[in-house]
């Protein structure tokens, strides 16, 4: 009897509880369509019950259901697996004195979440190119291919033969309906992820008509952007690669020493700006800084001759650039002008490079920048007409390994209250690390690039145990490169789901696991192409 | 691929090396007591085009157990200076490096002649891979950290060329270094260690303008950046210049 009153005393106590719960929720959603989870971390089993229950009750919101997207942002971050995003969520909230393990990334705090499947039409890891293709196609495409079907050889190149395999792309849709577009990246504008917004073509290494192979009637990606014959062309390209824009007898303005790359005399910059009213070519930071949005409908900026700076170098920069979010920011408010609309891709680019040589740290500070770049974005528009996807086209063979204490500085080696773990030589070793690529230690096989005849020589580092001693290396510098376990002279894509986070209208599509072609039909919803939206 | 850069700096051209030669003497920059002596931190070394060659004895590790790929090797390889471009080529195995100062930075081109490619890196490639190198570094062929840290002896003339001789033990290293110090490149570079000998020698040098050879014209060579690298895996050339490069791990 006396049990039975206790336990209706505490269901009580606990109904009264939840609806105290939900009703401080129901004010904060209110209040703050953003509510977000409280940056304080828990420190008792009722505070990390109580944040749990928390986060359920704010799911429980209703979704963005049927309303309309007026405005469209794709982010994506080249390479950018989910380890990668953990491991730099943990860095920055580090590099902030926080608790790293409980810091959230700008769009980790988005409400809605899936799986996407990266494999492309014949690859079961996958390049940047059919899978970007996917996500702004709306279909799966072959390696190499930049907005191009299936059915098509990377090596054609004839012009007539692309026309008939070229898929349309969202942005293309967007400009034949009058919206404003724009791309933004941190790697070349022809790179592969850019490129396959505004160019259809077989091989994404096509980049400019120096790069085309012989007899090729196709035209190079360089060309496609200003060529395109969609709406009024792209309001805003910004990123790098100015040497594929301009001719290879023209000396570059920030490297005097170099020339552009093509042959065929054209200077796409110049062109950009003769083709367009209220248009402008920049490169440098003071340029970037003088344009208004306001009395600027086409922005061409080329902040290198080939790719832009890591995030973490530059400050390095002589003529400056700006940062992805700064472009992100200037992009949104020229494409806002247009009351029908805009279409944006933001590229963070080059955590795929900097994954490629081995080196978590450019990888993670380039991922934070690509955070910081969504909040930008989130600022400057409103969730009730914005659709903001954040993905990766595809993951790395980048781990995070062992069984470091909370708090562990995740670039540093693996260690439990400050005493560093060690191997089964002995050794210490690195929280992150790589499958495969060129930070292969290899022991006593290891070789090194050896100039006096231009092969490899034995080179094993000083010792005589399997792995190098890290005791005295200080794995937290920029420079330092992860070990790998498999030798390779560049470290390579990883074949598991990323994640694509969403808000917005139309954000609640994206459950679930989805193929990565998906999120381009996603858009297409959102924006109401394919259904009626209010 | 890492770290292949200091070694184009520390290995063949900052090889340690000695003697010179006799062909040294024979070159067109030569004669006279008259010659400026110049000072090697100079931002202003002669502009000058010279021709070296680099062998090597012994294993270099202990453990270097491929016959191959360690032993006796000898290599002729050529320079051009000027203050803006360093050029360099191994005409025997095709290859060669290009190294253009541009305002602050550093723009460096790895050339494969027979393939018609260079890789090119940029300075953030050059610092990931620690292989950043200075300016002077590349001009002098040597690191001056190093020769600071050798015993240097007197000027003196030979064959009427002003010398500069340095010698001693660096990290496990015997050095012999003769510097030629009109010109600013060693005239001798010799390294010895653990029973493994690497020779470099000077055999002819001559002001820029009268070089009896230039460097292979490669303005129409395919291009590849160093970031790319990864994303051209199904490359047969990127698939070979990698396999060149090996797994140098600096730890």
């Amino acid at each position: 009897m006396q049990k039975q009153k206790l336990t209706k005393l505490a269901a009580a106590v606990s109904a009264l509880c939840l609806t105290l719960s939900v009703s401080a929720v129901a004010d904060d959603h209110h209040h703050d369509h953003h509510q977000q989870p409280s940056n304080q971390v828990p420190t008792s089993a009722a505070e990390w019950f109580k944040v749990g229950e928390q986060a359920v009750l704010v799911n429980k919101r209703d979704a963005a259901e049927l309303r309309k997207a007026k405005n469209v942002i794709l982010f994506v971050g080249d390479g950018m697996g989910v380890s990668t995003v953990t491991a730099a969520r943990i860095l920055e909230g580090q590099m902030a004195g926080r608790d790293g393990e409980f810091n959230r990334l700008g769009f980790e705090k988005f409400g809605y979440i899936a799986h996407s499947v990266t494999a492309s039409a014949n690859q079961q890891t996958s390049d940047s190119a059919p899978t970007a293709t996917a996500m702004v196609a709306g279909i799966k495409a072959n390696d190499g291919a930049i907005s191009v079907d299936q059915n098509i050889p990377r090596s054609e190149k004839s012009a007539e033969q692309h026309a008939a395999h070229s898929v349309k792309t969202i942005l293309e849709r967007a400009e034949e309906r009058g919206m404003s577009t724009g791309v933004v990246t941190t790697a070349r504008f022809t790179h592969a992820t850019p490129a396959v917004n505004y160019a259809h073509i077989a091989d994404r290494d096509w980049e400019a008509d120096s790069n085309l192979p012989a007899g090729a009637t196709v035209k190079d990606i360089a060309r496609q952007l200003l060529e395109t014959p969609y709406g009024d062309g792209l309001e805003v390209a910004l990123g790098g690669g100015r040497s594929y824009f301009m001719p290879n007898t023209v000396a570059d303005p920030e490297y005097p020493s170099q020339n552009g790359r093509r042959k065929d005399g054209r200077d796409l910059t110049l062109e950009w700006t003769s083709k367009y009213n209220n248009s402008e070519f920049i490169w440098n930071q003071a340029q970037f800084d003088g344009i208004n949005p306001a009395r600027t409908d086409h922005l061409l900026g080329l902040f290198e001759r080939s790719h832009m700076r890591y995030e973490a170098d530059r400050k390095d920069d002589a003529a400056g650039e700006p940062s992805l979010a700064d472009m992100t920011d200037k992009a949104i408010k020229i494409l806002q002008k247009n009351k029908k609309g805009f279409y944006l891709m933001v590229e963070a680019g080059r955590i795929d490079h900097a994954h490629h040589a081995g080196n978590a740290y450019r990888a993670l500070t380039d991922t934070v920048a690509l955070s910081e770049a969504v909040k930008k974005a989130k600022q400057l528009t409103n969730d009730k007409d914005t659709l903001i996807l954040v993905t990766a086209d595809h993951s790395h063979v980048f781990t995070i390994a062992g069984y470091p204490s909370r708090g562990n500085p995740i670039l540093g080696k693996t260690a439990v209250d400050g005493v560093a773990l060690t191997d089964s030589l002995g050794l210490p070793y690195t929280t992150l690390s790589y499958a495969n690529g060129p930070g292969w230690t290899g022991g006593l096989q290891r070789k090194e690039f050896n100039p006096a005849n231009e092969g490899t020589v034995s080179a094993p580092y000083a010792g005589s145990k399997l792995r190098p001693d890290l005791t005295a290396v200080d794995t937290a510098t920029a420079n330092y490169m992860q070990e790998a376990t498999v030798p390779m002279g560049a470290e390579t894509h990883a074949g598991e789901d990323v994640a694509i986070y969403a808000d917005g209208p139309g954000a609640y599509l994206v459950r679930g696991t989805l193929e990565q072609n998906v999120i381009y039909h996603v858009m297409a919803d959102a924006l109401g192409w394919t259904n009626n939206r209010r | 691929m890492p770290k292949i850069m200091s070694h184009i700096l520390i290995k063949l051209i900052c090889l340690p090396v000695l003697t010179l030669l006799a062909a040294c003497s024979s070159n067109p920059v030569n004669h006279a007591q008259t010659r400026e002596i110049i000072d090697l931190s100079s931002a202003n070394l002669p502009n000058i085009a010279a021709e070296f060659t680099t062998s090597r004895q012994g294993q270099e590790h202990e453990q270097d157990h491929d016959a191959h790929e360690s032993h006796a090797d000898q290599v002729s390889w050529r320079f051009w200076r000027n203050s803006q471009q360093i050029t360099i080529e191994r005409p025997q195995l095709g290859m060669g490096e290009l190294w253009q100062r541009d305002g602050h930075s550093i723009i460096h081109r790895k050339l494969y002649h027979a393939d018609q490619h260079a890789i090119e890196f940029q300075d953030d490639d050059l610092k990931m891979l620690e292989a950043a190198p200075s300016w002077q570094k590349l001009a002098l062929l040597l690191d001056q950290k190093l020769l600071a840290q050798l015993s240097a002896g007197d000027l003196e003339w030979t064959d009427g060329y002003p010398t500069r001789e340095y010698q001693g033990k660096v990290a496990d290293t015997e050095w012999h270094i003769v510097m030629r110090m009109d010109l600013g490149v060693p005239k001798l570079i010799e390294r010895q260690r653990n029973g493994f000998a690497e020779r470099t020698q000077l055999l002819q040098a001559y002001a820029l303008s009268a070089a009896p050879w230039q460097p292979t014209p490669t303005t129409d060579y395919d291009v590849i950046d160093f970031a790319d690298l990864g994303d051209k895996e199904y490359d047969p050339f990127v698939i070979k210049a990698q396999a060149q490069m090996g797994h140098d791990h600096h730890h």
